[in-house]
Order: structure tokens, then sequence, then C-alpha cells
């Protein structure tokens, strides 16, 4: 079974659960952007979340080779197959020969495509993931995205017997007017109140610099006591200030150490809604204790479970 | 957190991570320390550690936060043993160095900030043996350290979006090669030959020593790897 690539769109990557293990000799973590629209893309297929799904920016059209069961998600995605509107967060069934257009409708927003089945890729690491910075991973092992004329192929595909929907209600809220939280940590203590309080009480613009390692966001500048400190290692959400005050939050295939001042890390839940803002939007953050979020953190696995537990 | 043995300092990495930071009179002692507790953690088989990554004095453990939460973390790490650390003796290697190579020359605005000329930049530059505190950053990245004071300044206020593979830069009292194409902060003094990571594997390991080596652009070509 297989799917070929027709466009792939303005970049689109292989990706998994990422990598465990390795960041200690500086490889990255790597993973998708939007946990939320890759764990219910493979929901969707009855997948094990273990599966990699694709993450496309920009729109991309793949044909399937045989009979296949797919599913869309991510943040304002649209989808075609033949040209006749598809839902999202379903299941949908692929026959031999169908073509499937989508992609997000917003520039710089992700969409993800799954296949039920498993795939026949190459791993790095013991991951999927295309790390283009690294030149490491995805189809041909060698960090290069899609590209026209890729082929997918998958083993041990299955046809679901009951297709599966998400209802509007428990997909991903994207919404940006509920402030991103951040569980403080790292140099906060270093941080002036005053530099706090700019920090969780102004507009913050994500700018035109954002890709997979980091977002650039813009806005009033972030002061601190600190004029040089040693590299360490900067975990997933982390949220770094520069000199210029300009806060700069790391994502999936960041940079395993560096020497900026941090505030903390962004919540896992809010991640995926920041990595699907796109440039001009605005964001506003608030302290969370670690404990809380953690608290929502097993609420949200507790519901997955749950939902999961349910098509058994 | 209260600090146990030698951690002078615990800080939360978000809801999944926590940062130790160690004591030591000497940076090359708290990073022995620092690498001996990495030791530790990786010969006490605990299911739910997903990363330990040291650099300098610090070591940042993520864990399994559907397995542990940050309180039981420190409570199982504050009360393990140190195991007995065998001699490490790392490789020692001499990299050459093109000194204000054409795209990673940032030799006048160091000796400005610095108040040294640009071959007093040079020569202080190559005086010292290096110590490879950390690797990361990007694959085979390796910290060195440390830069005389003299040299010492701080990071471009803008980070660059391109540094060029085999760039030797300097940021306050550390110094290291830039083994591809990345964004980066630091000040640029020349360019280096030698490729320093091949497939998965780095030339540069925690605990190396470094020399670096003044060549000719005439010499660099030569040698060039990239």
């Amino acid at each position: 079974m297989s799917i070929n690539v027709i466009t792939p769109g303005l970049m689109s990557v292989i990706v998994d659960m990422g990598r465990v293990g390795y960041q200690s000799t500086g490889y990255c973590q790597s993973g998708p952007m939007d946990e939320d629209a890759f764990f219910w893309a493979n929901y969707l297929v009855d997948n094990t979340i273990a599966t990699p799904c694709l993450e496309v920016l920009g729109e991309m059209t793949v044909v399937a080779k045989n009979n296949v069961c797919a599913a869309i998600t991510g943040k304002q995605v649209q989808a075609t197959i033949n040209g006749n509107a598809c839902s999202i967060f379903e299941t949908l069934v692929l026959k031999e020969g169908d073509s499937l257009t989508f992609g997000s409708q917003t520039l710089g927003c992700r969409a993800y495509l799954s296949l039920g089945g498993d795939w026949n890729v190459p791993l790095s690491m013991n991951s999927a993931c295309c790390v283009v910075r690294e030149g490491i991973g995805g189809l041909y092992g060698n960090g290069k995205p899609l590209s026209a004329g890729d082929s997918l192929i998958l083993k041990n595909h299955r046809i679901m017997r009951n297709v599966r929907n998400l209802e509007e209600a428990c997909r991903p809220d994207y919404t940006l007017d509920k402030p991103i939280s951040v569980v403080s940590g790292y140099q906060v203590s270093h941080f002036p109140r005053a530099s706090q309080r700019i920090f969780t009480t102004s507009n913050y613009t994500i700018t035109q610099d954002i890709s997979r390692m980091g977002y650039r966001l813009s806005g009033a500048p972030v002061k601190h006591n600190i004029s040089s400190m040693r590299s360490e290692a900067i975990h997933l959400g982390a949220v770094q200030i520069p000199p210029s005050g300009q806060p700069i939050i790391m994502m999936r295939d960041r940079q395993t150490l560096g020497g900026y001042p941090k505030l903390g890390c962004v919540s896992p839940l809010d991640i995926n809604r920041l990595a699907q803002a796109s440039p001009g939007n605005t964001v506003t953050f608030t302290f969370s204790d670690n404990d809380n979020e953690r608290a929502k953190f097993l609420l949200r696995q507790q519901k997955r479970l749950k939902r999961i537990g349910d098509n058994v | 957190m209260q600090p146990f043995g030698n951690v002078k300092q615990i800080v939360s990495a978000g809801i999944d991570g926590l940062l130790f930071y160690f004591n030591g009179p000497s940076l090359d002692e708290a990073n022995a320390q620092c690498l001996q507790f990495c030791d530790t953690l990786a010969s006490a088989g605990l299911s739910w550690i997903r990363e330990v990554v040291p650099a300098y004095d610090s070591a940042l453990v993520v864990f399994d936060v559907l397995s542990v939460d940050s309180h039981e973390v420190y409570s199982i790490l504050s009360s393990l043993g140190s195991v007995t650390q065998s001699a490490f003796e790392g490789r020692c290697h001499t990299l050459p160095v093109w000194y204000g190579a054409r795209d990673a020359n940032d030799l006048s605005l160091v000796a400005t900030q610095t108040g040294l000329s640009e071959s007093d930049v040079i020569a202080l530059h190559t005086s010292v043996e290096y110590c490879v505190y950390a690797v990361g950053f990007a694959p085979g990245f390796g910290y060195m350290g440390s830069i005389p004071e003299a040299l010492s300044c701080p990071r471009l206020a803008t980070p660059r979006k391109r540094v060029p593979e085999g760039a030797v830069a300097i940021a306050d009292r550390q110094t290291a090669v830039y083994p591809s194409v990345s964004p980066g902060g630091w000040h640029l003094l020349g360019l280096c030959p030698i490729r320093l990571i091949c497939g998965q594997d780095a030339l540069l390991k925690t605990g190396d020593k470094v020399i670096f080596k003044s060549i000719s652009e005439k010499e660099f070509i030569a040698l060039n790897e990239y």
C-alpha cells in the first residue's frame, strides 16, 4: 500500500513523537509542533500514538494507490477528495486513485495527515522525525522535506469497520484570547518583579521569525539583571529572553543548550495553541503553578484514554 | 527544594523537568560533580527518566510526568548515593583556525569591546588548553572554556540567523566551533576546516581537551573538509 505525493505544499515533514535520550549529545527532541492535532489524527485512523503523521505547511495533494483510512486535523484546515469537500477530524476512507488535497487556510498554521497502518520509513535515533536543521530523518533519512513524486509506503494498512469522528467540542482549542500558561522556573528569580509584570500584562505579536526551532515574539521588552550566564539545557516551551528583551519560545527542534536567561516553560497543554499561532497574531502570558498545570495535563490524558477506551 | 550533596540549587523546568546546579571551588570541579551525578542517574536504572542533559555546572533531568512528579523526583534523586567515578581521560584535539576568515569575522567588534588589538585577540584565544564542558546546542557542538578574562565579551543583542559551518566563536568565557550552519548569538573569530560531526558521531566529547592553532587562508583551503 502506498500514497504518492503530487504537491508537497510549502513544507511537509514526517513527524512522530520525537527522540528520547539523545539531547546530551546535541540531537534535538523534535516531534509534532501541535501534539494535540497529531494525537487525534492517529486516533481517528486507529493508529498508536507512536505512528508517524505528515505535518504540512501550505496545501498538499496526495493520491492513494490503494484503499486506505486517513484523517486530517489541525487549525483552520480544509480538505477535498477528488475536488469535493470532505470532513476534517473524521476518518476518511480513500479509494484507490483518490486524490486528497488539504492544508490550513492560514499561512503558518499546520495540518496533519494520518494514514491507518504501519509506516515503512527509516528511523534515526528511534524516530522517523525529519529534522531539516540537522539533515537527519524523514523519508530518505537525510532531513529533506517531502517533495513531489515521493511515495509513502504502509504495511498492514487497515480499513476500519467503524469510522470515527471528533465532535467540535472535543477538538483542540486554538483560540488565542486566553493567556498562554507559563510554569515559572529557570532564572525567573533574577527578573525584577516589574519585568515579570510587563511579561504577563503586555500583548506579544508573533513575528515572521517562527520555525520548528523557536517562535520569536515582539512587544514590551522584558528586562533582567543577568549580564552573562553559562549555557544550560533548554526544555520544550522555554521562554528565553535575549538582551533585546523580546521573548523567544523554544519549540520542538530547538537547540539542546543555550545561554539566554529563561522565565520558565510554556505548559505542554498550551504549547500546541502557541505553535498554531501565525505571524501577526497577538498572545498574552500568565504564570501558572507547576502542580496545577500537571493536574491539567493528567486530566487531559485521562480524557484521551477514556475516548480510546470508548471505541474498543 | 533544598540543596543536597554537591547540588547547590534546584529550579523548575516545566512540569516534567528539574534543573540541578552543582557546587565546586572551580568550574572544572563543578563540571566533574555534574558528570558524576549524571553517571549515578544512568546507573540507577530509573525507568521514568527521559533525558539527562549535562552542561558546565548544571544538569536537566526530564521525567515521565505520567509516572512521577517533581516532588517525587526530588525525593528519589536526593537520596541516591553517588557512584565512585573512575578517572576520566578525555582526548586532546588541536583544531586549526583561519582567524578573520570571510563570513566569520567579528575580530574588529571583539577588539573594540575588549580594548585589545585583533592580533592580541588571536594570541589570547590560542594561548589556552580548553576543556569541553558540554556537547549540545546542535549535534557535536562542544562548549569549551574558559577563555582568558580579557577576551570575554557578551553575546550579540540579537542572534544571527545564519552562522557558517566551522565558525569559531566566543561568548562570555566560552568558546566553540559550529559543526553545521545554524543560528547563533556568539562573536565569530574565524573558520576551522575540520569536520566535527560524522553521521551520529561527534568528534568532541564532554571531558576532552582542545587547543586552537592559527593557520593561513592557504592552509585552510588545503585542510578544508566541508
